[in-house]
């Protein structure tokens, strides 16, 4: 017999036998795993190659460029001619305050941003011809002569397309309405009603003089960090660099701790599936044992048996994989339209890498869980054929364990790329192992004793329950572990959830008010009061700049200190103040108390502290326009910067040069049916400026909504892949289960008592599962809130009832499903199929 | 090796012990035996006496803890698994009281097993003879639990016979089924063994099953003795 014909043979037969147990359900489980592990996998996997891969190349647009240098005085030209020699695209803007005329002698102070032929360099421009229209896309602004103004200003000037506005002193035809700019975000804080003109009619507007506040950036795209590298020697005191985290900041954070979240769960999601697949194939490889024998004593040989079955496995995993990828392609366009609202607006095609992932995902978890029950039934004695209790070909438990934990491991360093998270995990996952060893056997035990002394049903379920001890224990952990690792994130996502609403509760400002005059505060209080706004106390803030510490020059420290990011020599806004606000936290010192008002003393802000390594007792020495303070630190405090309400780097405890010259700063928030009183308040109070912040915050609140969204979405899935383990963890002992009760019923006991009997066990199994779960969960979430999310900790103290009873009706009700046909067909039936 | 040629099947001192609790049970005591080509043996005994233990052993389907098996000349005990396996496949049919039919396999294809393992040509051919031969005619596609006891035997044995292995071994082909069809299928098995010519290895604890052999070995405390009919 030629060998390729035999090996066509065995091939043949592997499809055919594959076919019919796939037919006959006995695959279910472990195709369902190994779908779910590279579904998951594939998914997520190409979810964040894609916003990676898109907002790397898209979050410029934030800025609409890689990187913008700003600054009160005109670029130089020789860093622009730099920029372009060493490749780069570059663009500038000008932006200034001007007045706008429009219809009827109407008027209003405008943001004119006045910009350059080849801007945007990143992102597009949302226009429209109507105010408040439908918007389109362009990546080109106003050609000279024209000016696109936003829908605001179109209303407040009553003017239409076509119409002639004035910017200044020149005169322009508006072409567009403005509905959106891609560096809107940049900060998000459009002072006035926005118009944008091209950079070459700025002279005409003559609005730019000597002394008039105007704002000047070059912005840059291309590879801006090795210019960075050059620039920065050149900087002087009046530009500043931003890039792209710079501008992002709180997005990145909440998109960070989501994106944490998903990795997390994702390796979670294929580490439970991962078990599933070693249970189901254990089960899978139990059922062939025979079938093996019966194929020896027929002639075939141990090496044909072992590449009928590898042959079996490796069409599965062929199968699934594609499979599997293919559902993932689905899943990461679920994800996609959960986010859609803050995803890049064109998205980057995805790289190879999270196919390739997806199916090295599914490969590692055949061979790692699924192979080794299944490569030793070439072991299988064919004497089996004549008495069924021959043992079958047994892998060492060992082996096994090693080779899955390694597995677990490596899967978990891959996906979360961090050592903590795999070392929290394993750790806990050790825990539960060592409790369950010793509680399970314990409590197994004083459950046979107590269950001695009750009635039948109970009797029979408790000793069941002891008489299978080590197979429970097994089967107590494995459930544990899935319980454990779905406690953990549900509560993980919970308290996510709670630290998200908590930095942006309902009524968070969305209006900052500033350059408020003394003479103004009172009117404006009681405005505040007449019309039910909720404010922020008033600030009172004056601009000053850090000279001295120590009698160091701030200069000479910074160039001993080097600290990377911030411009420390800028002007600062400071105030006085003997409240500590609720989202600022003394954590050296003790905030100012009555007799600390009798002097003046500073309260610093602590990553401000750091940088320029300024401790307590400190003399800080300030310039506020020329006249110079002494002050020495008093204390050391956190802010919370990303709370939306006036914070500050330094706070005095008193008023600085007797309050002289100071104007207020306050927040408030207003709601959309709130909005028109701004008009009002800005024609009472001409001289306030308001800065709207609503559209950032409905960005920022947006942004949670839908990553709570994808969050739970994803917990949907990892709950999946938890309940097939719990499936394929009931199945694996299903035979010995259906054996005993099928022996029961034969012996006349009811229906009732049977499921009564198996109720208990499941349930008592699910019990216990649950509380060594929650021990096991609490103690992975204080690491992982703790070291890895940076939140704070808080036992759940519910969760240990919780846990167990959840874990009892879980398991309980998977455990009784499973075993249904025990009373539904008659015992004969499943003696014989066993 | 034995002299006459004729001897298929031969077994020397041969010996099986399993551990237990008092040290170790000693199931085969050092039997020697041998049956010539196309003669029909039945090994009877009562339950644990040892014989489908033996029965075991002169298949190759399990190894004895000392001793030897020769099978058509060959000495399977010193042969690896795949050697045996090979060996099993050339020369040896199997008739079980249990059946052991695949369960996701038809009639039909239960009967092409062994001869695909072989990769004999025209698999399909021979395997639906064997069928009608065995009166399952029509029966074909059904799946084992859609046949009664008897019929599940049946394509048992037209499994066995359409390898065209020179030895057939049985154990307790009858243990499952009821009287009548018992002795249906022991009829088709003794017809079926006279027609091809094949030697018959029979394991049962029915004395009339027994009778119809040609020899009957008796087996008691795990000694074999030749029962002089």
């Amino acid at each position: 017999m030629s060998r390729t014909s035999s090996w066509q043979s065995v091939q043949k037969l592997s499809v055919k036998l594959l076919w019919r147990d796939w037919r006959g359900g006995e695959l279910n489980v472990l195709v369902a795993a190994l779908l779910v592990a590279v579904t998951t996998v594939t998914g997520i996997g190409l979810f964040s190659d894609r916003i990676q891969n898109s907002i790397l190349d898209e979050a410029g647009s934030l800025l609409a460029a890689d990187a913008q240098i700003t600054g009160s005085r005109e670029v130089p030209v020789q860093w622009r001619e730099q920029a372009e020699s060493m490749g780069l695209r570059t663009a500038h803007i000008t932006s200034f305050q001007a007045m706008s005329f429009g219809q009827e002698g109407r008027l209003q102070l405008a943001s004119v941003k006045a910009v350059s032929d080849a801007y945007p360099l990143k992102g597009e421009l949302e226009v429209s011809d109507v105010p408040f229209g439908v918007s389109e896309k362009t990546t080109k602004g106003p050609q000279v002569g024209e000016a696109w103004l936003n829908s605001r200003l179109m209303a407040s000037l009553d003017l239409s397309v076509g119409d002639t506005v004035g910017v200044g002193d020149a005169d322009l035809v508006v072409t567009r309405v403005l509905i959106n700019e891609p560096d809107n975000a940049d900060g998000g804080f459009s002072f006035s009603p926005r118009v944008i003109i091209n950079e070459a009619d700025v002279p005409e507007t003559g609005a730019v003089q000597v002394g008039s506040r105007v704002r000047y950036s070059l912005l840059l795209a291309g590879d801006v960090d090795s210019y960075y590298d050059k620039w920065k020697p050149q900087q002087g005191d009046h530009h500043r660099w931003r890039n792209v985290t710079d501008a992002n900041e709180r997005v990145t954070e909440t998109l960070d701790r989501a994106d944490s979240f998903l990795l997390l769960a994702g390796s979670l999601g294929v580490v439970l599936a991962g078990v599933a697949l070693a249970l189901a194939s254990k089960r899978y490889a139990q059922r062939q044992l025979s079938h093996v024998a019966l194929l020896k004593t027929l002639g075939l040989t141990p090496q044909r048996i072992t590449q009928l079955y590898a042959g079996n496995l490796a069409i599965i995993g062929f199968v699934v994989v594609f499979l599997g990828i293919a559902s993932g392609w689905l899943l990461h366009w679920v994800f996609l339209e959960l986010f859609s609202g803050l995803l890049p607006r064109a998205l980057v095609g995805p790289t190879m890498r999270p196919f390739i992932i997806g199916a090295l995902t599914g490969f590692v978890c055949l061979l790692a869980f699924a192979l080794p029950p299944v490569w030793v039934l070439k072991d299988t004695p064919p004497s089996r054929v004549l008495r069924s209790d021959v043992a079958g070909g047994t892998v060492s438990q060992w082996k096994t364990t090693s080779l899955g934990a390694l597995a677990v491991i490596g899967i978990v360093y891959f996906y979360s790329g961090s050592w903590l998270i795999t070392a929290i995990l394993i750790l806990s996952g050790l825990v539960a192992i060592a409790g369950v060893t010793l509680l399970a056997r314990l409590l197994i035990l004083a459950a046979r004793r107590l269950g001695s002394r009750l009635g039948t049903t109970w009797r029979l379920g408790l000793a069941s329950l002891h008489r299978h001890g080590s197979q429970n224990g097994f089967q107590i952990m494995i459930f544990a572990m899935a319980l454990m690792l779905l406690f953990i994130l549900t509560l993980l996502r919970t308290s996510l959830l709670t630290e998200w609403q908590r930095q942006l509760p309902e009524g968070t400002p969305n209006h900052f008010a500033f350059n408020i005059f003394e003479q103004d505060r009172a009117g404006l209080e009681s405005l505040f009061v007449q019309e039910d706004i909720q404010s922020t106390p008033f600030y009172p803030m004056m601009r000053g700049r850090l000279v001295e510490v120590n009698d160091e020059e701030i200069g000479e420290r910074l160039e001993r200190l080097r600290p990377d990011g911030d411009d420390f020599r800028r002007e600062l806004n400071n105030t006085w103040s003997d409240v500590l606000s609720e989202d600022n936290e003394v954590v050296e010192g003790e905030w100012f108390d009555a007799q600390d008002t009798e002097q003046l003393l500073i309260s610093i802000e602590q990553d401000f502290a750091s940088a320029l390594d300024i401790q307590i007792g400190d003399v800080l020495t300030f310039s506020f326009g020329g006249q110079m303070v002494n002050a020495p630190v008093d204390n050391i405090r956190t802010v919370q910067w990303d709370s939306l309400a006036p914070n500050f780097y330094i706070i005095f405890s008193r008023p600085v040069l007797g309050g002289q010259g100071a104007a207020y700063l306050t927040s408030f928030y207003l709601s959309q049916e709130q909005k028109p009183l701004l008009v009002n308040l800005l024609s009472e109070y001409s001289t306030i400026t308001v800065i709207e912040v609503d559209a950032i915050l409905e960005q920022v609140q947006s942004i949670v909504s839908q990553v709570t969204k994808a969050i739970e979405f994803i917990l949907s899935l990892v709950l999946m892949s938890g309940l097939i383990v719990l499936v394929a963890s009931v199945q694996a002992t299903l035979d010995s289960r259906l054996q005993e009760s099928a022996i029961l019923r034969t012996l006349g006991a009811k229906a009732a008592v049977v499921r009564g009997a198996l109720a208990i066990e499941f349930v008592a199994l699910g019990a216990l599962a649950g509380l060594l779960a929650t021990a096991g969960a609490e103690i992975a979430l204080f690491f992982l809130q703790t070291q890895l999310l940076n939140m704070d900790f808080q036992p759940n103290i519910y969760l240990f009832i919780l846990g167990p009873v959840i874990g009892a009706a879980i398991i309980g009700i998977v455990g009784l499903m499973s075993t249904r046909k025990v009373t539904k067909v008659p015992p004969l039936i499943v003696l014989r199929q066993i | 090796m034995n002299a006459d040629s004729n001897t298929i099947i031969e077994t020397r001192k041969l010996k099986q012990e399993v551990p237990n609790r008092e040290g170790s049970l000693v199931i085969l005591k050092g039997i020697d035996m041998s049956v010539q080509a196309g003669q029909s043996v039945a090994i009877v005994g009562v339950s644990g006496s040892g014989k489908s233990t033996l029965l075991g052993m002169l298949a190759g389907l399990d190894t004895p803890s000392a001793g030897a098996v020769f099978i058509a000349g060959q000495d399977i005990t010193q042969m690896d698994e795949e050697a045996r396996a090979l060996l099993r496949g050339e020369k040896v049919g199997f008739v079980f009281q249990n059946f052991q039919l695949l369960p996701s396999l038809t009639a039909l294809e239960n009967v092409m097993l062994p001869l695909e393992v072989r990769d004999e040509p025209k698999a399909q051919q021979t395997a639906q003879q064997w069928l009608e031969r065995v009166g399952l005619q029509g029966r074909e596609h059904h799946y084992p639990q859609q046949l009664s006891g008897g019929e599940q035997q049946r394509v048992a044995v037209a499994r066995a016979f359409a390898s065209n292995a020179p030895i057939l071994f049985a154990d307790e082909p009858t243990g499952n089924l009821d009287t009548e069809t018992g002795r249906k299928i022991a009829d088709l098995l003794f017809e079926l063994n006279s027609a091809q010519g094949t030697t018959l290895v029979l394991v049962t604890h029915d004395e009339k099953l027994a009778a119809r052999c040609e020899r009957q070995l008796r087996m008691t405390a795990g000694e074999l003795v030749e029962v002089s009919l």
